[in-house]
């Protein structure tokens, strides 16, 4: 007792001793925060403190609303100035009374706070309204049954400052805001239970919001993919007349009909066994998920399906709107049925390959990881969707919807025969002019041959005068490159005009202009392919575990050697900008295998095999250009492979692709 | 000062005291510098609410109920939940009936009768209303704007009021290119449509109704009625940018609806880079909308230069090309551009793209805001040109897919119309979005039946294949040959299964006579109760791998040349690889047979019989869904049903068939006189000179149905990759097609 009075009059003392300490201090800091506080100190920031007593504000006309505007359309309910970059804002959250002490906003659910909060903490958040491109309002609409007044709250939304009508506000709800009357205005509206009848067709985004419901799914953690399933069909009631009739048509499967019991969320079998919803539905192929006008639309169950692998069968009347229908390939990996056709489902369960339900239950818990498994996804995928729409020239495109492809898609995917414009040869010379020549003047002979690039690869040796070059009727450029460097041979070239370049080696004197002619024919016929003469094979070694370059004659084909073979121009710029720069340096420092990289750049694109052409005069070397000097010593083999199998790791796989084929003229009279 | 001085530090603690005091309250979330502090912060929780939005009521959200059918709607809400009855079509299946032509109808434009004529080629034609699932008027809907003088029929609702089956419109398609009239052209058509669904193109967001209508592009007067059409054929060019960035090439409009883009296009021009050029000249009195003489003088400055300049080869030299809204939101334009492989500009707020429902345009088109038109130019250039090389050949497929003739656009309506009756039975996006797109994904089937997404999905192939026999030998005793020639597959590891179709009129011989198949293979004997030569190219369920070889009773094969023919097959799943190859070629001088068919040698091929082919069983479903007219032609001749197949898979695949290997026996028969055998033994039924004349007549009938010759030349065939090279025979896998003779 006595310690502490002496403490607090040394502490008044101490006051007293140092009141001019604190004047200073005072002004100090008063200007401080005036110096340092943002130039537009009437934005506010966001809390999301203190949820249990939320700031309560009285709005005073609860009267007047802006009715739901069924006209809105992209163009005129959308301020697209607002968005040049995609930017959200979200007000204090607080609730709102009419004067009555009662509040006229639903409590805050757990949902809707974490959606506010990863909105507080994503890069899209500002606290400028003004300037925001995307305004969400501070009330839970999630559940519009949770509104008392439907009527005051929409008056609650007009008065929230920059509500202008609701232009880029954007309202959340599990519920059809337009069937519940809730007046948004030209606010745009997400809900899941969008119909053909409510949307504002381009306006308005169909979503399906996470829910508690789904959290044991989202911490699922033990690996349940491949786990056989005890039943074909679970389905969910009560249903709609309708669907409960189908119900009844479907037999031969092993079907688990639930219908809810007791409380929410529990649902029981007709034997009364009560099951655990949603896990249990991980006991079953497919899940019969449905809409009707009576019960609304199962879209948790929907979300849950996806989540536990389980295939959803849709059943339903004609309106209802998928979430993010427009992006999202349902058709891929669920089935719907109207209620008059359910009779069919029993035989397409049957019927259902197994291999497609792998794929469709990989690609819905993708679905579900992706877009359902939290608020956050949810909102994510919803972004992506204003995304698409503000920023047409630079969509997210088909992986960010549909999970990035299991295969390969040919970047020359039309695969129509190429128009006969010729093609470019390009020579790469070091200093063998005569040999190089030679070369010219026999590929000069090819009717299809438009232009000659030589790409002079020598630094201390200036390439010889134009004047010296063979006389030929075409033109010939002469490309002097700064660094003696494999990789330029596939440099894109401007001087290139053609989309079919013709690499060659500068001592590749055995092809006859017939043979060249043909081989150009046979690239434009197959245009995505790296068409040419002497071939390689890749093989596995099973004793080592890796790659061996192979090059006798074999039965199969994996490689063409870039010392003549033509490509599509495509390919040069796939080389030299789209692999990753250090293979390529790799490739230019061991100054080697750059035409197996070629191979790999090609295959790896279009999950096809290179093609081989058969020269009338067999090519005598075993590696063309490098005859002489290199493919005697067997440490050149060695060092292929190990080309190989460098790449195989840095490209993750091995792309290459070994066909028994070869091209062959038509009719054998050229052999 | 002096307090500073003395007690500066305890200042400066205070200060920072209060600074932290602040910052603690404020716990501001903006994006700003402090934001590592604050993700510090957020690891604690300390405030989830425990409520959950939907613990009440489950989280099903009430509709409202639709209203019933019985009562008459306002035409705008119709969907096809209240409007629309679909008992015909779950009873009959989707059917669709034309009303037969009455002079009280009034006179059909040639565009109209185009899309009835289209949709009597549809397999889902019928003259039965009494199955009909969705019926067509043959009232001319096309053109509703009254100022078309010809072609707008008066009195629509007069006449509609002539046809008792009218029901108010239910289950009626109406097609529309032209709605609406000056000057404001409010997409009106001029009657009440009732219930009755609406194929219109220029519809709008607002006019739209979401899963009952379709929105069709607008064509002109020359589309092609028949068959698919190519896309310019250098689309898929490196560097992938043309010479101007942007172009566009059109009317100017001074005043009115659409104006707006429309007149301030001319901003944009540089000549080269961005080339806009616009005319004044149209309309009667374009003159008189100048307020003065310096709107004239650039009206005359602009028309001189539009007429430099080709339209079709701007579209070809250019990256994107412009398709602003007209007096109505499509034009001709937007079509025609894709068909040059130029990326669309769309610059039509509102409109809804054709076919949207279906397909993806975001991936071959840019739908920009007209609000934004000034600034496209810089945006463009940030689109990477490996992006535009994927949007031209995107929007190149689309062209041939769904737009490059009036059969495809009417197909695709149907089709779209069928899915949303039968959502089961219909295609992922990713397959309206690809080659060979919907139309070719027969209903029920899935896309991991066919051999076209194989690379794209991943797909797997069987190892193995079905040897289908066709057997129509009529002499017991010379079952010889195919005895030989099942051994031969016997022998070959990748054949695991072999049926004989038994076509002849006398029983076939008993089991016994048969040669057994080795463990893990089966044989199977199929007697045809029908016989129709169409029925070799039946999906029949016994069928049991992807790949089946096609074989005539009395063709004779080695073991490796079948092994390597099914090896070849695996790379080309999606063509038809064999033997003895055909070609087809012009003679325009004939009127009535342009179209002609040869077995003489050339140096290329477009045809190979189907009597050795390896063809996925996949496009046996699809033959047997050929229009009726083709297959009766097939059945009626009992010939033709190899030149058909060929017809069918070149059109879905745009690619030739393959030829493998070659066999001496048909070098010797070259230049022989064409009804002659040049197959030595393949089928000797080919040796009467009535048969060879029959497939003439049936390459020419063919080229009428299809619209187009599907056939495509090839130069290439394909051989051991060893074949007659000077190596070792035991180093060859394929030795013995190298010397195989008969």
């Amino acid at each position: 007792m006595h310690k502490e009075k002496k403490e607090s009059s040394s502490l008044a003392e101490f006051f007293q001793r140092w009141k001019s300490t604190f004047f200073y201090s005072f002004v100090l800091v008063s200007i401080y925060l005036w110096a340092t506080a943002p130039p537009k100190t009437n934005y506010q920031n966001l809390r999301l403190d203190r949820l249990s007593s939320l700031p309560l504000l009285k709005v005073e006309n609860l009267v007047d609303t802006d009715p739901f505007d069924s006209d809105c359309r992209w163009s005129n309910c959308w301020d697209i100035f607002n968005c040049t970059k995609l930017t959200v804002y979200a007000p204090p959250l607080q609730h709102f009374h009419d004067g009555g002490k009662k509040k006229v906003t639903p409590d805050i659910s757990r949902e809707f706070y974490s959606l506010y909060k990863w909105v507080a903490e994503s890069e899209y958040y500002t606290n400028n309204a003004e300037t925001a491109c995307v305004r969400l309002p501070p009330i839970d609409f999630l559940s519009l049954s949770r509104v008392e007044n439907i009527q005051k709250a929409s008056a609650v939304l007009k008065n929230l400052p920059y509500w202008n009508g609701g232009k880029n506000w954007v309202i959340f709800s599990s519920h059809s805001v337009k069937d519940f009357e809730l007046e948004t205005g030209e606010a745009l509206v997400a809900t899941s239970t969008l119909t053909d009848f409510t949307v504002r067709h381009g306006f308005d985004i169909p979503i399906s919001f996470y829910s508690h419901f789904l959290r044991p799914i989202v911490d699922l953690s033990e690996d349940f993919f491949e786990e056989e399933r005890t039943y074909d069909l679970i389905s969910l009631g009560p249903f709609e007349s309708s669907i409960e009739t189908g119900l009844r048509s479907i037999s031969g499967l092993s079907q688990l009909k639930l219908n809810k019991c007791g409380s929410a969320d529990s649902y029981c079998s007709i034997t009364g066994e009560s099951f655990e919803i949603p896990l249990s539905m991980k006991k079953a192929k497919f899940c019969l998920v449905s809409y009707s006008a009576k019960f609304g639309f199962q879209n948790k169950m929907l979300a849950a399906a996806l989540g536990t692998g389980c295939y959803p069968i849709i059943v339903g009347k004609y309106s209802l709107q998928l979430p993010f229908q427009e992006k999202i390939d349902w058709n891929e990996f669920s089935t719907t049925f109207r209620p008059s056709d359910m009779h069919k489902i029993a035989d397409f369960i049957q019927k259902f390959p197994k291999e497609d339900l792998i794929r469709a239950r990989e690609r819905g818990i993708w679905t579900f990881d992706k877009f359902f498994s939290s608020m956050g996804a949810v909102f994510e995928g919803f972004l992506g969707h204003l995304h698409d729409r503000l920023f047409p020239h630079k969509v997210h495109g088909v992986d960010f919807w549909n999970g990035p492809i299991r295969g390969v898609q040919s970047p020359l995917f039309l695969n129509r025969i190429a128009p006969d414009e010729g093609f470019t040869a390009v020579i790469l010379a070091y200093d063998r002019v005569e040999s190089l020549y030679r070369v010219i003047e026999s590929v000069a002979k090819a009717p299809g041959l438009k232009k000659v690039l030589v790409i002079w690869n020598n630094q201390s040796k200036a390439p010889p005068l134009a004047s010296t070059f063979p006389q030929i009727s075409i033109p010939i450029r002469v490309i002097q490159t700064k660094k003696n460097v494999l990789s330029n041979r596939f440099y894109p070239y401007d001087e290139i005009e053609t989309s079919c370049v013709l690499s060659i080696d500068d001592d590749i004197v055995m092809l006859t202009a017939d043979e060249i002619q043909f081989g150009y024919q046979v690239w434009r016929e197959y245009p995505d392919r790296l068409v040419g003469y002497p071939n390689r094979l890749h093989l596995w070694e099973e004793d080592k575990q890796n790659w061996k370059y192979e090059s006798e004659w074999t039965n199969a084909n994996s490689m063409i050697l870039t010392g003549a073979a033509f490509y599509h121009k495509y390919f040069s710029h796939a080389y030299y900008h789209q692999t990753p720069a250090k293979i390529v340096n790799w490739v230019d420092e061991h100054m080697n295998c750059e035409d197996i990289l070629m191979n790999f750049v090609i295959a790896n694109q279009t999950a096809k095999a290179p093609l081989k052409v058969s020269p009338r005069k067999k090519f005598k070397c075993t590696e063309c250009s490098q005859q002489v000097s290199i493919s005697v010593d067997p440490g050149h083999m060695v060092e292929r492979s190990e080309c190989i199998n460098f790449f195989v790791k840095e490209f993750g796989k091995m792309p290459l692709k070994a066909v028994e084929f070869r091209a062959d003229p038509g009719k054998l009279y050229l052999l | 000062m002096r307090c500073i001085k003395r007690y500066g530090l305890a200042c400066v603690a205070i200060f920072l005291l209060i600074l932290y005091i602040n910052h603690q309250a404020q716990y501001a979330l903006s994006n700003d510098e402090h934001g590592e502090n604050h993700r510090k912060r957020r690891s604690r929780d300390y405030n989830e609410p425990n409520i959950s939005y939907d613990d009440e009521e489950n989280g099903v959200g009430a509709f409202d109920e639709v209203e019933t059918v019985n009562r008459v709607l306002d035409s705008r809400q119709c969907r096809m939940e209240n409007c629309f009855n679909d008992a015909n079509c779950k009873k009959h299946g989707f059917k669709v009936y034309i009303y037969p032509r009455k002079e009280e109808y009034g006179t059909l434009s040639a565009n109209y009768l185009k899309i009835l004529n289209s949709i009597k080629r549809t397999p889902y034609y019928t003259e039965n209303i009494s199955e009909a699932c969705i019926k067509i008027l043959s009232v001319d809907s096309i053109d509703r704007d009254p100022l078309s003088k010809e072609r707008y029929v008066k009195n629509f609702a007069g006449r509609l009021s002539q046809i008792p089956t009218w029901n108010n419109g239910e289950n009626h398609l109406v097609f529309n290119l032209y709605s609406g009239t000056w000057p404001d052209y409010l997409e009106d058509l001029g009657f009440d449509l009732g219930h009755a669904m609406l194929a219109k193109a220029s519809i709008s967001y607002q006019k739209y109704r979401s899963g009952f209508d379709v929105s069709l592009p607008l064509w002109g007067e020359t589309h092609p009625a028949k068959g698919k059409h190519y896309a310019e054929s250098a689309i898929a060019k490196w560097p992938s940018f043309g010479a101007h960035l942007m172009s566009f090439k059109g009317k100017r409009y001074l005043n009115g609806i659409g104006s707006v883009t429309r007149n301030s296009l001319y901003h944009l021009h540089d000549g080269s880079r961005s080339v806009m050029l616009t005319t004044c000249r149209h309309g009667k009195d374009w003159e008189k909308l100048c307020p003065n003489r310096e709107c004239l003088d650039k009206c005359a400055a602009d028309n001189e230069e539009y007429d430099r300049w080709d339209y079709i080869s701007l579209l070809k030299n250019s990256t994107f090309c412009l398709v602003p809204r007209g007096r109505r939101l499509g034009s001709f334009r937007f079509i025609e551009t894709l068909q040059q492989a130029c990326v669309p500009v769309v610059l039509a707020d509102d409109w809804v793209l054709p076919f949207s429902e279906v397909i993806d345009w975001e991936r071959s088109t840019i739908n920009w805001d007209e609000k934004l038109l000034l600034e496209l130019g810089q945006h463009l250039e940030d689109v990477s040109p490996a992006n535009v090389l994927r949007m031209r050949q995107e929007g190149a497929n689309l062209y041939s897919t769904y737009f490059s003739s009036v059969d495809q656009i009417v197909k695709t309506t149907l089709e779209i119309i069928r899915q949303r009756i039968f959502p089961e039975a219909s295609a992922p996006q990713f397959v309206w979005n690809s080659t060979p797109g919907a139309l070719s994904l027969v209903p029920n089937l899935r896309p991991s039946n066919t051999p076209f997404y194989i690379e794209k999905k991943e797909h797997s192939l069987d190892t193995k294949f079905t040897a289908l026999i066709h057997t129509v030998q009529t002499v017991p005793s010379s079952a010889a040959p195919i005895i030989k020639l099942i051994k031969n597959l016997w022998k070959t590891e990748s054949c695991g299964q072999v049926i004989v179709l038994w076509a002849c009129e006398h029983p076939p011989p008993v089991d016994s006579r048969w040669p057994p198949p080795p463990k893990g293979k089966s044989f199977l004997l199929l007697r045809e109760d029908e016989l129709k030569v169409s029925n070799r190219l039946f999906p029949y369920d016994q069928i049991e791998y992807d790949a089946v070889l096609s074989l005539d009773n009395d063709v004779s094969l080695h073991p490796e040349e079948i092994a390597f023919a099914f090896s070849t097959w695996l790379s080309f799943p999606e063509r038809i690889v064999g033997f003895p190859s055909r070609r087809h070629y012009n003679r325009s001088s004939s009127k009535t047979t342009p179209w002609r068919y040869t077995s003489q040698w050339g140096n290329h091929y477009s045809i190979v019989l189907t009597g050795a082919a390896i063809i996925h069983k996949y496009y046996f479903h699809l033959f047997q869904s050929l229009p009726s007219t083709m297959l009766k032609k097939v059945n009626d001749y009992s010939n033709c049903e190899d030149i058909l197949m060929n017809f069918m898979v070149s059109d879905i695949s745009g690619q030739p068939p393959v030829k493998v290997t070659q066999k001496k026996q048909y070098m010797t028969k070259t230049d022989s006189t064409e009804p002659q055998p040049v197959v030595g033994k393949l089928a000797s039924r080919w040796e009467n000179n009535a048969h060879f004349t029959e497939r003439q007549q049936c390459m020419n009938f063919f080229v009428d149905e299809y619209g187009t010759v599907p056939l495509i030349d090839t130069e290439v065939r394909f051989d051991p990759l060893l074949f007659r090279d000077d190596v070792a025979r035991m180093r060859k896998k394929y030795p013995n097609v190298d010397t195989v003779e008969t």
